[in-house]
């Protein structure tokens, strides 16, 4: 049963506005530029969440609508803010992304385009592709997962495939929750069973560390070339339930199967992708594998020793709590006090938590009292800091810790890193309380 | 509202105002290009401003971008109360925007009050809630009967402009609301406003050390390290400072106005500039003791200091930099540096007025090729390696930018961990920039790869 805490007001927000979560993905496609519709705060506050985030340049643009004329509403902003970004950038594509303020204004974005076309017809070759992100709506795997089906919606070419029996290439449609070190497991996976992957959108290439030089656009991430073939791949594989739409529009448009995963968190989950593979493939597991999950069986054997008798608390967007919440109780057998989430989408409501909350960081704190520890992000510092107690930090924002978007979360080697960490934590509890 | 902006864009005291034909001063304070904007919103300068007062809360009526994106974001420190870590938002839904959210506001308000005992409550509009026609105001009124505690209306919608204009937002809801709404029981000798210090990284409290040994009184602090009673006695004070705020020059005037407090502008960055501020400060409040005081005072801190510097002079000496920062940090920080023995080649004047600009163009010995009035990544990586400069100094949004073009570099804006201010923060100061400037992290990171080395 999920609760919903009777209060009028939020305090602590643990949900971020569903731009958040659009930008987020546009910044995993190579030489777009975000525009954000609306005044320059939405665009500016995330910019400085985002780079905080990933500690790269999170390039991002604004509209900067301005004053009472633009209030009314006309399309002088946009058109202007879209001219200036391709004269400037040249991005192979925007990704416009609305906010609260222009969805209540009634902008109606599609005919703006329309009229930016005829007006403008030297900027042809630059497609735009709007995005509605009401921030009253949803949360920031919302905005990320509408900004990935539109992109796709807008740009993918029907497909007319010449090599159905191939089986061999696979688009990874990768949810907000997962990290760098996550994508690249993934990548050796599939490669491991001789599969080319597309893995959309590609934070761990653009925001990962590997451009070197400054940028003006994001670099390295999946390109519009990619993204136009993605029809032609032969199977989908949908990693988190914000991504499910997009997996649909391939479905739907191009005929590309698709399996979804709630989680790849923790042993079981990974089991059920690489029997998948197996499966999919005909081919055995690469050696490598097996001896990972070989580790993850006995980093959990050392680790359980301290996870009895503990409880914890999580707070975070719908597919990272399933998957993580799903693996410390399931199989670690943690007992999960209170898991706390921003919106109703994926697996969350089937997590055995003593309360399931729609909520924020203060419901997390209000909960969690009989809690060793807490999972959530960075912004959860100052109630745990209050509460004394241990924070493992996932999500977004991590900006009080270097590496963690190269941490990995997913796979067995995630399973055995995760029961290292947890671990880690409550055996450092165990030896706070004996007295040493 | 529409009143009320015009009043604040048009503000007498701000120099670059004057100069301006009848015309140019109905237009708002410079207009961002869409497409190519740096910068916050309104809104963000608003809480900018207010956040730091710990023991009041701050709820803001909007959904949930406002509150969402920059909770847990601000460098600002407090004895005073927790209030400021927290971030409370009316989360407007759907429903809330066709209905009105003026019930779940005057809600929230009840459910704050009770649950965390503020001393005050402020209640930010934002876009959404001003479009949509929600009157912050009356629900202000109503709610400070209804509990008998001050609830602050602030108008503050993102798109009336800039985070300059946010600022003034604020200084408009602490005049109009605020000051002047209690009487302090005493009044020391020597009470002053420091208007504009919001104790980022504790900077207030590398300052506070030296007015207490000259026996000057920070009456009203506003807001860094304040408490919400402290704001209300600011019209008892003798005399406002503005420090690093152009935009709240407007208060400051209001104050002047209204209970006759005469205002300057000061600056704690560099010895130099801290002596002169104090010095001001002595002289306007006429007393000769204090002169002396001061005279004294400054010159064992500038020795203790010099000393403590020795280290470190010898690295910085001669050293060029090139200062990407705002308002009056963009020339302060410039004698700052120049003390330590430092070069600067270029200094930003995007955020700086007009009498900022003068102050950069003296350093500059009125070379006009040391402004830059808008730079990007790329333009500032290009200057760097064009002036051949050593080091890159600029604000958080400009930190990844630096790394990626590989040059020292350190952060002197509002999300950074350490404080410049006075004495101390030269020393500080001083001390992340050999830290940059030696770090062998630059020369490893520049060395190719095994593959990128031609044989033969």
């Amino acid at each position: 049963m999920v609760k919903i805490i009777e209060k009028p007001l939020s305090v602590n927000p643990l949900k971020k506005g569903s731009i958040m979560g659009a930008i987020t993905a546009f910044l995993g496609m190579h030489r777009v530029m975000p525009l954000v519709h609306g005044a320059q705060g939405c665009m500016a506050f995330t910019k400085n969440f985002l780079t905080q985030h990933y500690r790269e340049v999170t390039p991002m643009q604004s509209t900067a609508v301005f004053d009472i004329a633009t209030i009314i509403g006309d399309d002088s902003n946009l058109h202007e803010g879209i001219a200036n970004v391709i004269d400037k950038q040249k991005p192979d594509f925007i990704g416009l992304v609305t906010t609260g303020m222009t969805e209540v204004r009634g902008d109606d974005i599609k005919g703006s385009l329309i009229r930016f076309r005829e007006k403008y017809p030297q900027y042809d070759s630059t497609p735009v592709v709007p995005v509605a992100c009401p921030d009253f709506k949803g949360d920031a795997e919302t905005g990320y997962g509408a900004a990935c089906a539109a992109t796709l919606s807008l740009l993918i070419e029907p497909a007319v495939r010449t090599d159905y029996r191939t089986r061999r290439m696979v688009n990874i449609l990768a949810g907000m929750h997962l990290t760098a070190g996550d994508i690249d497991w993934m990548k050796r996976v599939f490669e491991g069973f001789g599969l080319d992957v597309i893995v959309y959108p590609d934070l761990s290439a653009s925001m990962g560390g590997q451009v070197n030089h400054f940028y003006g656009l994001p670099e390295e991430g999946t390109s519009i070339d990619t993204i136009k073939k993605m029809g032609h791949a032969d199977f989908s594989i949908v990693v988190g339930g914000c991504m499910e739409a997009s997996a649909d529009i391939l479905l739907e448009r191009c005929t590309v199967p698709y399996k979804k995963f709630d989680s790849l968190t923790g042993i079981e989950a990974s089991d059920e992708l690489v029997s998948w593979l197996m499966d999919y493939t005909g081919k055995q597991a690469p050696g490598w594998l097996r001896i990972q999950r070989q580790r993850a069986v006995d980093a959990l054997l050392d680790a359980h020793f301290s996870f009895s008798g503990k409880s914890f608390s999580i707070a975070g967007e719908p597919d990272l709590l399933y998957g993580l919440g799903n693996y410390l109780t399931k199989e670690m057998g943690i007992r999960l006090e209170t898991a706390v989430t921003t919106a109703r989408h994926g697996m969350f409501e089937n997590l055995p938590a003593d309360n399931i909350i729609m909520g924020d960081l203060e419901d997390l704190e209000d909960y969690s009292k009989v809690s060793d520890f807490i999972i959530a992000s960075s912004n959860a510092i100052p109630m745990c800091h209050r509460a004394h107690k241990p924070l493992y930090r996932v999500g977004y924002p991590v900006k009080d810790y270097l590496g963690h978007f190269h941490r990995t979360f997913i796979g067995y080697y995630g399973a055995m890193m995760l029961a290292f960490d947890i671990g880690n934590i409550c055996m450092t509890l165990d030896i706070e309380r004996s007295g040493h | 509202m529409r009143l009320a902006i015009q009043q604040l864009t048009e503000e007498p005291g701000c120099d670059h105002n004057q100069k301006k034909t009848a015309e140019q001063k109905k237009e708002a304070c410079k207009k961002p290009t869409p497409g190519a904007t740096a910068g916050g919103c309104a809104f963000d300068g608003a809480q900018i401003v207010l956040l730091p007062v710990a023991d009041a809360a701050h709820i803001i009526h909007g959904p949930i971008t406002c509150c969402g994106q920059s909770y847990n974001n601000r460098g600002t420190r407090t004895h005073v109360g927790n209030l400021h870590q927290y971030g409370m938002t009316t989360d407007m839904n759907e429903l809330d925007i066709v209905f009105g959210g003026e019930k779940k506001l005057k809600e929230s308000v009840r459910y704050v009050a009770g649950k965390f005992k503020p001393k005050a409550i402020f209640i930010y509009s934002t876009c959404v809630t001003a479009m949509t026609g929600e009157d912050i105001h009356t629900v202000a009124k109503e709610m400070t009967e209804e509990l008998g505690m001050q609830i602050i209306p602030v108008d503050s919608p993102g798109f009336s402009g800039s985070k300059n204009l946010g600022n003034k937002f604020a200084g408009h809801a602490l005049f109009n609301h605020v000051i002047g709404t209690r009487e302090p029981e005493n009044v020391p000798m020597f009470p002053i406003n420091l208007i504009g210090e919001y104790n980022i990284a504790g900077e207030l409290f590398q300052v506070e050390p030296l007015f207490e040994e000259l026996g000057i009184t920070l009456f009203s602090k506003m807001t860094g390290n304040a408490t919400y009673e402290e704001l209300c006695y600011a019209h008892r004070s003798k005399l406002s400072v503005v420090i690093c705020s152009r935009a709240l020059i407007s208060l400051a005037r209001q104050l002047d106005e209204k209970y006759g407090i005469p205002y300057f502008e000061g600056s704690f960055y560099g010895m130099g500039e801290t002596k002169k501020t104090l010095m001001k400060i002595a002289e306007m409040m006429g007393s000769d003791l204090l002169k002396k005081k001061v005279e004294e005072l400054t010159a064992r801190k500038e020795k203790e200091t010099f000393e403590k510097l020795a280290p470190y002079l010898p690295i910085m000496k001669g050293k060029k930099v090139l200062v990407y920062t705002g308002g009056v940090k963009s020339w302060s920080i410039l004698k700052q540096l120049e003390e330590m023995g430092m070069e600067v080649i270029k200094s930003s004047t995007r955020k700086s007025t007009e009498e900022d600009i003068a102050r950069i163009l003296e350093y500059f010995e009125g070379n006009e090729d040391g402004l830059m009035p808008k730079g990007d990544g790329k333009t500032l990586l290009k200057y760097m390696k064009e002036y051949d400069a050593d080091l890159f100094l600029a604000g958080g949004r400009n930190m990844y930018n630096a790394m990626k073009g590989q040059v020292p570099f350190v952060d002197v804006n509002q999300e950074r961990h350490f404080a410049f201010a006075g004495y101390e923060g030269s020393l500080v100061l001083a001390q992340k920039i050999c830290g940059t400037l030696t770090s062998p992290v630059f020369s490893i990171v520049k060395k190719p790869a095994p593959w990128e080395v031609s044989f033969g």
